[in-house]
């Protein structure tokens, strides 16, 4: 077993929306790829806070 | 010679000989120096500035501080440095489109640092693929196939490592002489004898302006003039990550979407950027623009694409990953996050996200 194999590759965020582009209410600004909800659940709620709409 | 009379020499604002500065690192590497007296010496640097010379002579001290990569059988060889950002998936895709218009790539990679993952982690994601093969097989490789990317297996300028980890404890960090010692010395130490730098601005970046970045960036012009290795900057912002994905596996599937022609703007502007200057320097082709269609063309015929599927097979990876990227493990959730205001998306601050890659980077062990 490598020293790695407990990385979860897999976890991360695809961006729906950059600098720039045009938001509606309510629609998806990103993706929070996650293996726990409790993870997914701060992701998100941090990803809210970076994310500045005027 | 004797440190305390070399701190005391570069507090009163005087410059540093090379002996001085060999000295130094030489004993530091060895243990003979202590860290108090080490940040003493890194403080009064940071304070005072270093001139060129003293860059020069502090960066070669640094890349030959511990074991020198000799790609000279290979030829020329041209290295490419970003100083980073989140998203960076630039090597991923630039490396195998350069080795496929018959430029050599050899490349020995870093992890991330704390946030990110580095190119070496993306690779890893591939089921299969070795990032720890030995050095002979890695020269082999770029010697068959043109192409090899691996982890840092050998002891690369162990004394940067040790003033790296000073400077973060210290309040150091960001001070061009030994931002541009730091990046230049592990490009020598890993064999390049040409180097095209990408200097990165900006709220996801090191540096917030463009002034400052151009400062490092000639400073490490400067170097590589003085050290003989041809070195060019590219300066680019970096307000946001790069592309559309972070995370290991998202990001090499991403590169492998670009590699198909499915390019984002954002990425394909500092691939050709980057790409389109190596060539020049490795004497492929003196007009930049004509360069970045050579390389368009590549992705178009399908080479660059082949030629990433023969650097993954050829490192052990299975590539019928990259065949059907849908083969990837997902993660078990996939959240949307909603806007709750109209309007434009204004800056989506890299630094912030880094932290939340952080979360995700902890091992499963970890968990609590």
């Amino acid at each position: 077993m490598k020293k790695d194999d407990n990385i979860e590759n897999e976890v991360g965020i695809v961006l729906n929306k950059k600098v720039g582009n045009f938001v509606e209410n309510g629609e998806e600004i990103a993706y929070i790829h996650a293996n726990s909800m409790d993870k997914a659940k701060k992701a998100v709620e941090q990803l809210v806070k970076i994310y500045e709409i005027e | 010679m004797n440190i305390k009379d070399i701190i005391a020499k570069k507090r009163d604002g005087q410059s540093l000989n090379k002996n001085e500065i060999n000295f130094f690192i030489n004993e530091y590497t060895k243990g003979n120096i202590t860290d108090y007296q080490a940040s003493a010496l890194i403080m009064a640097i940071y304070i005072n500035g270093m001139t060129k010379e003293e860059t020069t002579n502090l960066t070669l001290a640094m890349a030959y501080s511990g074991d020198v990569l000799d790609l000279s059988e290979l030829g020329s060889v041209v290295d490419k440095h970003s100083t980073g950002g989140v998203g960076d998936k630039v090597t991923l895709t630039l490396a195998p489109i350069i080795a496929s218009l018959g430029i050599p790539v050899a490349k020995m990679s870093g992890r991330g640092l704390g946030y990110t993952g580095g190119t070496i982690d993306k690779l890893e994601s591939i089921p299969g693929y070795r990032t720890d093969i030995p050095e002979k097989e890695f020269i082999e490789n770029v010697k068959k196939i043109g192409i090899s990317l691996i982890g840092q297996t050998l002891n690369l300028a162990p004394a940067d490592k040790k003033i790296y980890a000073l400077r973060n404890a210290t309040s150091t960090t960001d001070s061009v002489p030994l931002i541009a010692s730091s990046i230049m010395s592990k490009k020598i130490a890993s064999g390049a004898n040409k180097i095209v730098l990408d200097v990165t601005y900006g709220s996801g970046a090191f540096m917030k302006t463009r002034e400052e970045a151009e400062m490092l960036a000639n400073a490490m012009i400067e170097i590589g003039r003085i050290a003989n290795r041809e070195t060019v900057s590219a300066i680019t912002s970096m307000e946001e990550p790069l592309g559309k994905c972070i995370g290991n596996t998202l990001e090499v599937i991403e590169a492998v979407k670009f590699l198909n022609g499915d390019m984002e703007e954002d990425v394909k502007q500092v691939v050709l950027e980057l790409g389109s200057n190596m060539i020049k320097l490795a004497g492929k082709g003196n007009d930049l623009d004509e360069n970045k269609e050579m390389m368009l063309q590549s992705i178009k015929s399908g080479k660059a694409l082949e030629k990433f599927k023969q650097l993954v097979e050829n490192q052990y990876g299975d590539v019928s990953y990259i065949e059907d990227i849908d083969k990837f493990k997902k993660a078990k959730y996939i959240i949307p996050v909603y806007s709750c205001k109209k309007r434009n998306s204004k800056k989506s601050k890299c630094r912030s996200c880094r932290k939340i890659v952080c979360i995700f980077r902890c091992r499963k062990n970890e968990e609590r």
